[in-house]
């Protein structure tokens, strides 16, 4: 950049005194502590040096898109999110019990995917979602395999599951015009 | 620094406190934990929705992760800051982590389109911005420009600790501040 950017700003202390004037808190939803002792309570407390190691996904509320836009979008930004994590020091590399515990999970949340995307006929899906499908398909399996480079990046465990629910959520909003059992 | 000399004469009950419960939570007390929680939720979910751009859903997500992530590191805690800071540390990497993921921090920063953007909507009260208005003109700040704004002006963090947060070069977080400023004043309907 050839702008030269000064520190101080004087025509700025107005609203900067504003800005410092927000209010400094903020009261989280009701619910919000709930739903953080549920997920403490699957997480007994480790030794030290086993606790640095440890990434489980925390257990995130499901929220979808609901356009191919949308979702072209969502796709384009989970592939940023793995091609980012892999560029991320690692902190303490992950015992492989830990890491197949990630991968299992991954795992176990493509079957549940491919039995619920199974169940909806394919073959009559709108030809203008069939590009954001496809989008989402191959986020999907860069997320994997960021999973299985990176098994200490629980929050992508969360965006697996939200692309596998944007993909059925899409494929049943291209079949609700035709009528069919979505 | 709060270290065991420190806690035995602290001036500040609160830190001590603190630093009691969190040693205890860091034993796996859950209700040391929720005390710890109750105290310092409802000011990193502030921080948290400011940087998310006031979207509730992306703020919780969040403070439940930042809290998570709290949890499982508290064992290697070392109270070499007081508990406040490092979980308002966390908070920051973990909401940027967040956004770094999403299609609003990398795909949709508008860059400079974004000043034709704010352009295009109604305008505020020209004369003093009440808070909520503030607030509101926050939001509509492109996402990079608006954490580098509410680190350094609301939050206080100089423009090297937001640059290391940020992986960009301490120019860029000069920059993008500037930037920020002035998307803020014209949403504002305030001449630069």
């Amino acid at each position: 950049m050839n702008e030269r950017i000064p520190d101080h700003d004087p025509g700025h202390d107005a609203l900067a005194a504003r800005l410092r004037q927000l209010p400094a808190e903020r009261l989280p939803p009701a619910a919000a502590w709930q739903r953080i002792a549920a997920q403490l309570q699957e997480e007994p407390r480790l030794p030290a040096a086993a606790a640095a190691a440890v990434a489980t996904p925390s257990t995130r509320r499901r929220r979808w898109l609901p356009t191919a836009a949308a979702a072209a979008v969502a796709a384009l930004a989970l592939f940023g999110a793995g091609r980012w994590w892999g560029q991320q020091d690692r902190p303490v590399p992950a015992p492989a019990a830990q890491a197949s515990l990630l991968e299992a999970q991954a795992d176990a949340l493509a079957d549940a995917y491919q039995q619920a995307i199974a169940s909806i006929p394919q073959d009559t899906v709108p030809a203008e979602l069939v590009p954001a499908l496809h989008e989402l398909d191959a986020s999907a399996g860069s997320i994997r395999t960021a999973i299985a480079q990176s098994p200490d990046a629980g929050f992508l465990l969360g965006q697996l599951r939200r692309t596998y629910a944007l993909r059925l959520e899409l494929t049943r909003q291209g079949l609700a015009p035709a009528g069919l059992p979505t | 620094m709060l270290d065991a000399t420190v806690t035995a004469t602290a001036p500040f009950p609160q830190a001590a406190d603190d630093a009691a419960l969190a040693r205890a939570a860091a034993g796996g007390d859950s209700h040391a934990y929720e005390r710890i929680y109750r105290r310092h939720a409802p000011r990193l979910y502030a921080l948290l929705w400011r940087l998310c751009g006031g979207s509730a859903a992306r703020a919780e997500d969040a403070l439940q992760e930042t809290f998570i992530q709290a949890w499982r590191k508290l064992p290697q805690f070392r109270f070499e800051s007081a508990l406040g800071t490092w979980l308002h540390r966390l908070a920051v990497n973990t909401a940027l982590m967040e956004l770094r993921a999403s299609a609003a921090f990398e795909a949709l920063d508008l860059g400079e389109d974004g000043m034709d953007a704010l352009a295009g909507m109604p305008a505020a009260t020209r004369c003093h911005a009440t808070g909520l208005d503030l607030e509101r003109a926050l939001e509509t700040l492109p996402p990079r420009a608006r954490a580098v704004l509410v680190l350094h002006d609301i939050e206080g963090w100089k423009h090297q600790e937001i640059a290391e947060e940020l992986q960009m070069a301490v120019g860029s977080s000069k920059a993008q501040l500037h930037r920020a400023r002035g998307l803020l004043r014209a949403r504002l309907g305030e001449t630069p």
